[in-house]
């Protein structure tokens, strides 16, 4: 990270999803704004991100929050060095409006594009936090849309070694707090509800896929769930839970989430030997994973980074913080950048 | 003279144009075919063409609708983009207007003139001209088996984007090719440009 010089100012766009953001970044690291406008409300009807709303949302928010941004940091738009976006992975209506305001950015004050994917930006984000870390870096990136392990042997340069192969953390959580009858967002619902929960009433799945892969799956946990609240052939209705049979079933969900988060964490650290930890996305700001990492004896020796809250949900901080390293080291965008739905895959 | 910027993206081609020195200038690349990933590097062709920069642009003209929700977002955040870092003026302009206008021209305009537009999953907009050229109906949404009778004292429908199953209007139709954005220069003179700088959604976004 010290290959960024301290002045390069850089800002960062974020419109993947369902929350708006735009933040300046100093050097790489020095967070001067970081400004957001979350979605959850406009969503929380509809129990899930709709997107023909969050690209509406997104058009009428950006350009204010970059205002915001650029007075919170005491920056004028002339002062900035480079525009980074997220271009990918994403919602293309979403990611579209993004760009167009970058692009535009970048166009009128003659200053380099730098598109970011979004997800090895929420690695990134563990650099920022730290960026003596010693590397290689074990990351584990955990939200609504991602549920993967990287290694990080040179900053920016995230290596996928384990994905999801059907639902996310993130989701899986959403749905059974609707399951549950908890509101829209599921995950930190859930968390809430698992304060007065007993983690061990229910026996639920551990989803590790063998003993030797590192890819997720949620997708049988849910069902686990499904079935436990609806009886064998779906037969009965959601039933109507106490607050404390709630509580239970939402403690013992989250821990059977937590448990396999660390069972492949644990399983790729023993792997892979890296040198630190990390973890980041929307998922990361669950408490009870934050604790069981840190106390974990296996992973205990590593310095394990956990950013803090708003570095690991989404942020335009991440999306300036990695776009400034791409800009250190010479690399642009062109004008005609493209969104996609997904990360790209790793040469073969 | 001033130099202005018109942006159109609401239709399935985008298309820019620049007007500067009260000369039409248009980039020289192809865009049809290109969406999002074409509009920028045909702004900046365009300006780097005359020697200019993106500050020395006077007033934006941008189509905030009816058309392409996502083509319409992108028009409208580059065109308030732009506005924003050179102060330049924003004024935007409906897509049938510009419809309305390109068929005037070539005297395919009658005394009472729909504009049609597929707004899909089985809905059209109608947007409504009289005399020589007053909107008298704002662009609304209208069911396909509602056409008829919405059209019905219209002289002339104009259908952008050329032939459609509307066998029972088929008389009246007149296809036209979608305008570009140059079209958009020529308003003032022959219709109001819209002063709202909103996105023209016409239909809920669920």
């Amino acid at each position: 990270m010290k290959e960024i010089p301290g002045h390069l100012r850089v800002l960062g766009i974020e419109t993947s999803c369902d929350e708006t953001a735009a933040a300046v970044v100093q050097g790489g690291c020095r967070i001067l704004s970081n400004t957001l406008h979350s979605q959850v409300a406009l969503h929380a009807p509809h129990g899930g991100v709709v997107p023909e709303i969050a690209g509406r949302s997104h058009m009428e928010r950006i350009l204010p929050l970059v205002a915001r941004a650029l007075e919170e940091a005491e920056t004028e738009p002339g002062n900035l060095d480079g525009i980074a976006v997220t271009h990918r992975p994403g919602l293309i209506g979403c990611l579209l409006v993004g760009l167009a305001v970058a692009k535009t950015l970048s166009l009128s004050l003659g200053i380099p594009l730098l598109g970011v994917d979004h997800v090895q930006a929420h690695v990134h984000a563990a650099l920022m936090t730290e960026p003596d870390l010693p590397l290689p870096l074990l990351a584990l990136i955990a939200s609504g849309g991602h549920t993967c392990l990287f290694l990080v042997e040179e900053p920016g340069k995230a290596l996928l070694i384990g994905g999801s192969l059907d639902d996310a953390a993130g989701e899986a959580l959403d749905k059974a707090g609707a399951m549950l009858g908890l509101r829209y967002p599921g995950g930190p619902a859930i968390e809430r509800a698992a304060e007065e929960g007993d983690p061990g009433r229910h026996d639920f799945p551990r989803g590790t896929l063998g003993r030797d892969s590192l890819d997720f799956s949620f997708s049988g946990l849910k069902t686990a769930l499904l079935y436990e609240l609806r009886g064998p052939g779906l037969i009965r209705p959601f039933p109507d839970l106490s607050g404390k049979a709630r509580a239970d079933y939402a403690a013992s969900f989250q821990e059977a989430v937590v448990e396999t988060l660390r069972i492949k964490l644990r399983r790729a650290a023993e792997r892979l030997r890296p040198r630190s930890l990390a973890i980041g996305g929307g998922v990361a700001r669950n408490r009870r994973l934050r604790r069981v990492l840190a106390s974990d004896t296996v992973l205990g020796g590593l310095p394990l980074v956990l950013p803090p809250p708003e570095l690991c949900s989404d942020n335009g901080a991440m999306i300036a913080g990695l776009g400034a390293l791409r800009l250190a080291r010479g690399e642009r965008d062109g004008l005609d950048l493209e969104a996609f739905p997904r990360s790209a895959r790793p040469a073969p | 003279m001033p130099s202005r910027l018109a942006l159109e993206t609401a239709f399935p081609a985008i298309s820019v144009a620049l007007e500067h020195d009260g000369k039409l200038l248009l980039p020289r690349s192809d865009l049809s075919g290109k969406r999002a990933a074409g509009l920028h590097p045909a702004i900046l062709e365009l300006l780097e063409g005359r020697g200019l920069e993106a500050s020395d642009l006077d007033e934006i003209l941008v189509d905030r609708g009816p058309g392409s929700y996502t083509g319409i977002r992108i028009g409208l955040a580059t065109a308030k983009t732009l506005a924003y870092t050179t102060g330049a003026r924003l004024r935007t302009f409906l897509s049938t207007d510009i419809c309305y206008l390109e068929a005037k021209k070539s005297g395919r305009t009658a005394e009472r003139t729909a504009v049609l537009l597929d707004a899909r999953r089985g809905s059209w907009s109608l947007t409504v001209y009289e005399g020589p050229g007053r909107r008298v109906a704002p662009p609304a949404l209208r069911r396909r088996e509602e056409l008829p009778q919405a059209v019905e004292e219209c002289d002339a429908i104009l259908l952008p984007g050329g032939a459609q199953d509307l066998p029972e209007l088929k008389e009246r139709i007149v296809p036209l090719p979608f305008p570009g954005a140059a079209t958009a220069f020529e308003l003032e003179e022959e219709l109001e440009p819209d002063g709202d700088s909103a996105p023209l959604y016409l239909m809920p976004p669920i």
